[in-house]
């Protein structure tokens, strides 16, 4: 029953064999699946973290051209209000003196047009105290041209008392 | 009563089944055929399961296989320790092969554990490789001065050990697994129907593996005591 023999070194070398195979067949290619997925795995996480890090770099970017934008936008609006406002000046500049020259011109003419209506309505004054005076005096009364200044002194007169 | 002994003594016996003519012929044992018969089943199972390996979208059978040798392996490296983690395999081989050993009778193979040949054989084998993963861990000279730590006075049990702990080892195995055998024969005479049933599935599975699981982590408790 307990017997001790050459079966000792038979089974020393099955066990070796079967735990080389094992190794070969079993443990071996185990391990390298797994570890093949664990690098696959490694080298997907990596890229998703480059693919991240870029897309995060694109989003900064893209928020500081949009800052950039805005503050563009602000400059230009910025600009065309005080471009704005300063030909809103001179527009209005221009207008007012326009309105003055205007103004003026009109003045003027509405002087020299009362003038004018004046000078006539002495004229005409003169013409007609003239004509009343040869009428009621006749040819009697001295030369025509003395009547004619007299009169106008007259008039002259009773113009710069008024 | 007589019959009975008869059977049980017959059983535990192992049979020469050939000899190979070789000087004065080298007898083949039962075990050592039985032995065979496992390598071949576990060699072609690993062969077969392991076709075809993906990284990605694995089938079932790859997921099995891939969660059972981790399982395996992780056990016994964890025994082992970080720094003996290079004898996992060796080790958990031992660990299928003790395992699937006990519980062969099942199949109606006599277990090759039931051989002293075979227990005295992994047990021998268990403490050489202590020894040398001693050697390889501190070097002869740290390996030999091992043997008086942790104080001189300890030095004879520390060399008995190099005896005691295989002896134990193959000890355990070779009666367990025929202690439970005679039990199992004794109730089968009890009572031969249902009974047997029950206490099978303790002592020719539960104990069978347990005892694989014994030896594997005192070997590997020994190991890990050899490279600290």
């Amino acid at each position: 029953m307990l017997r001790i023999d050459i079966n000792l070194i038979f089974t020393v070398i099955n066990i070796l064999v079967l735990a080389i195979a094992m190794k070969i067949f079993l443990f071996k290619p185990v391990k390298d699946i797994i570890d093949k997925r664990q690098k696959e795995a490694d080298e997907e996480y990596e890229k998703a973290t480059v693919a991240k890090n870029k897309a995060d770099e694109l989003r900064q970017q893209y928020d500081d051209s949009l800052l950039k934008l805005e503050e563009e936008k602000k400059e230009t609006l910025r600009t065309a209000r005080k471009n704005a406002d300063s030909e809103y000046q001179r527009i209005i500049g221009l207008a007012e003196s326009k309105a003055a020259t205007i103004k003026s011109d009109a003045q003027i003419q509405a002087e020299s047009t009362r003038q004018q209506v004046l000078k006539r309505a002495e004229r005409e004054i003169a013409d007609m105290v003239l004509n009343a005076t040869e009428k009621m005096t006749g040819e009697a009364v001295g030369g025509k041209e003395i009547n004619s200044s007299l009169y106008d002194e007259f008039l002259s007169k009773a113009g710069e008392e008024q | 009563m007589e019959a009975v002994a008869e059977h049980i003594q017959e059983e535990l016996n192992v049979q020469t089944v050939f000899t190979i003519p070789i000087g004065g012929g080298l007898p083949v044992a039962e075990s050592v055929v039985v032995t065979w018969i496992i390598m071949g089943v576990l060699i072609l199972l690993a062969f077969f399961l392991t076709r075809g390996f993906k990284t990605r979208n694995i089938s079932k059978r790859q997921a099995a296989v891939e969660v059972v040798v981790t399982k395996l392996t992780g056990l016994v490296g964890g025994m082992l320790g970080e720094e003996g983690e290079s004898y996992t395999t060796y080790l958990t081989t031992v660990l299928l092969y003790i395992g699937i050993a006990n519980i062969i009778g099942i199949f109606g193979f006599k277990s090759p554990t039931k051989d002293l040949n075979v227990t005295l054989a992994l047990a021998l084998m268990s403490i050489i490789l202590v020894q040398i993963a001693g050697i390889r861990a501190k070097g002869v000279k740290g390996w030999l001065k091992a043997f008086t730590q942790p104080i001189a006075i300890v030095t004879p049990f520390n060399i008995l050990d190099l005896v005691t702990r295989p002896l134990s080892l193959c000890m355990r195995l070779f009666g367990n697994v025929l202690g439970a055998f005679v039990i199992m024969k004794l109730i089968e005479q009890v009572l031969p129907v249902f009974l047997p049933a029950v206490f099978s599935v303790y002592f020719d599975l539960f104990d069978g593996l347990l005892q694989a699981y014994v030896f594997v982590f005192l070997t590997s408790l020994y190991i890990k005591e050899a490279v600290e």
